[in-house]
């Protein structure tokens, strides 16, 4: 019912003849703008598959759900704040989470923001949630979830930003959090984290057709996680986690090139490699994914994206993934228990009968305002 | 004998007139180019790149001075042939870039003139001198500063 809501939202926004993106200019200084997605997909299923999204073999109307308001408001020349709200696919429409809440301040080339920011690792994921800002109908799955979902920290990041010639620009971001305490829901388990430290950087080289961007990040943790089926705990602390991320986007007139890496300290290996060409208002696209984490799988995706409007976008895509290799126990003091995660893409342990892959159909409407 | 040469003449003339014509005509279509201008005499001119770079939101800053971009209304003709003709893109694609701006925190959007016609642009630009326009090069007064001349059919 909720989505439905969102989903007349977006009728009555194509309704609207060339409604203007970007943002209603509240004021000369006070900028409003907004996002959503909404979606209709299903698997060949039985097992939820996506972090946060848990898509099965039943229809699902609300799996993708996203909402997302934001308001700018500069003052005094060099200052500016910003809040950003969303609902993302795992909250529902009643309990909506402030994404980020800063103070900037800017001065000739260089930046500073305090407060709720992004985590900068990835090339899409300070937008991540955004989809009509990229092609696909999600972000590529083995990459953008290396890192359980957290996307905000609690702190200050300051900005460098050269140009290296007229057609070169050089960004970059040291980031440093406060102690916080995220947390994140996969499948039937619960991570609490406790956050001493998280120091990283972020590059980016902008050209007029390309960017490439990486990040590094450490991160000094307690975790404990909590399973509904497993009546233990499983706390680690202080561990030190180094996260690296490098991507790349090319563009060659109507063919859009992507391809991103993530690695950690603990083994894993994402990647993903697109190819996008826009023709019109369509622009087909295929992308291939590698995970080596825990498990290993792969997928491929392909699909078209219908710009309907400037402001509106719709996709209809088609998912293949399957896990290549896991263990179906995991070792604990207590000797070895059945594995209470899931495996790949998938975010619970495979339901019985059920095999290791998954074909799944999505239709997906994005809008920005 | 004498008759023929002056019909060759009249031959040759008419001709003539009609290249001229056809040249003046060229010329009128030439001038007819996008151009970016501002109302300032600080920016100088721009380099193809540069302004590709300004208009793709990649750099903010001009001679280390804050500029605010000015977008023609959105749908309108005279914004899809310059987007198309300066970065060989759609107006969909433009924005959906936008958006990465908007949404990432790193840049807010252009402003939009309210009506559609070179009048309204030239209102906001004269009003602030920092910001950044584009519109028909013929139409652009003489009073305000030319930054870059997109060459027509550059990316199409």
């Amino acid at each position: 019912m909720k989505t439905n809501y969102l989903l007349a939202i977006l009728f009555a926004l194509t309704t609207i003849p060339s409604s203007s993106f970007a943002s209603i200019e509240v004021t000369d200084n006070l900028l409003f703008s907004a996002f959503g997605s909404t979606s209709i997909t299903q698997s060949d299923n039985k097992t939820p598959l996506f972090m946060n999204r848990n898509i099965t073999d039943e229809t699902c109307y609300d799996c993708d759900s996203t909402l997302g308001l934001q308001l700018d408001y500069n003052f005094l020349d060099n200052f500016s704040t910003s809040i950003q709200v969303i609902k993302a696919p795992e909250n529902d429409f009643s309990d909506p989470r402030i994404e980020w809440l800063y103070v900037g301040y800017s001065y000739k080339q260089f930046s500073t923001k305090i407060g709720r920011l992004r985590l900068p690792i990835f090339l899409d994921s300070e937008y991540a949630y955004v989809g009509n800002a990229y092609d696909l109908a999600r972000p590529p799955q083995e990459v953008y979830n290396s890192v359980l979902g957290v996307t905000y920290f609690d702190g200050i990041n300051f900005t460098w930003e050269q140009e290296l010639n007229d057609d070169i620009s050089l960004t970059v971001v040291p980031f440093l959090a406060f102690s916080g305490k995220p947390k994140a829901t996969i499948g039937d388990s619960n991570y609490h984290f406790e956050l001493h430290k998280l120091l990283g950087t972020a590059i980016d080289l902008n050209g007029i057709n390309y960017r490439i961007h990486f990040a590094s990040a450490y991160a000094n943790v307690d975790t404990k996680v909590e399973n509904k089926n497993v009546p233990i705990n499983f706390p680690t602390t202080n561990s030190s986690i180094y996260v690296y991320s490098l991507g790349g986007e090319y563009n060659l007139n109507d063919l859009l090139l992507k391809a991103e890496v993530f690695a950690n300290n603990t083994n894993t290996l994402n990647w993903y490699s697109q190819v996008a060409y826009n023709y019109n208002i369509f622009t087909p696209y295929i992308s291939y994914g590698k995970q080596k984490a825990q498990s290993k799988s792969h997928s491929i995706t392909t699909g078209i994206r219908f710009d309907v409007t400037p402001n509106i976008s719709i996709n209809t895509e088609y998912q293949y993934t399957k896990v290549d290799e896991y263990s179906k126990t995991f070792t604990t003091p207590m000797g070895p228990m059945p594995a209470f995660m899931g495996a790949g893409m998938f975010t619970k342990p495979f339901v019985a009968g059920e095999k290791e892959d998954a074909n799944v159909y999505t239709l997906m409407f994005n809008f920005i305002l | 004998m004498r008759r023929k040469l002056i019909r060759f003449h009249l031959g040759i003339r008419g001709i003539a007139v009609i290249l001229l014509m056809l040249s003046s005509t060229f010329a009128n279509a030439k001038q007819d180019q996008i151009a970016i201008f501002t109302a300032t005499k600080v920016f100088t001119s721009l380099s193809s790149g540069k302004a590709k770079m300004l208009f793709k939101g990649r750099i903010k800053r001009l001679n280390n001075k804050k500029i605010v971009l000015l977008d023609w209304p959105n749908g309108s003709k005279m914004k899809k042939q310059f987007y198309h003709e300066l970065l060989g893109q759609s107006e969909a694609r433009i924005n959906a870039y936008r958006a990465k701006l908007v949404f990432s925190g790193k840049g807010v959007p252009p402003k939009i003139v309210q009506q559609n016609n070179y009048l309204a642009v030239e209102k906001y630009i004269k009003g602030r001198p920092n910001s950044i326009g584009y519109a028909l090069k013929s139409m652009i007064s003489k009073e305000f500063t030319i930054l870059y001349v997109v060459p027509a059919g550059e990316n199409l």
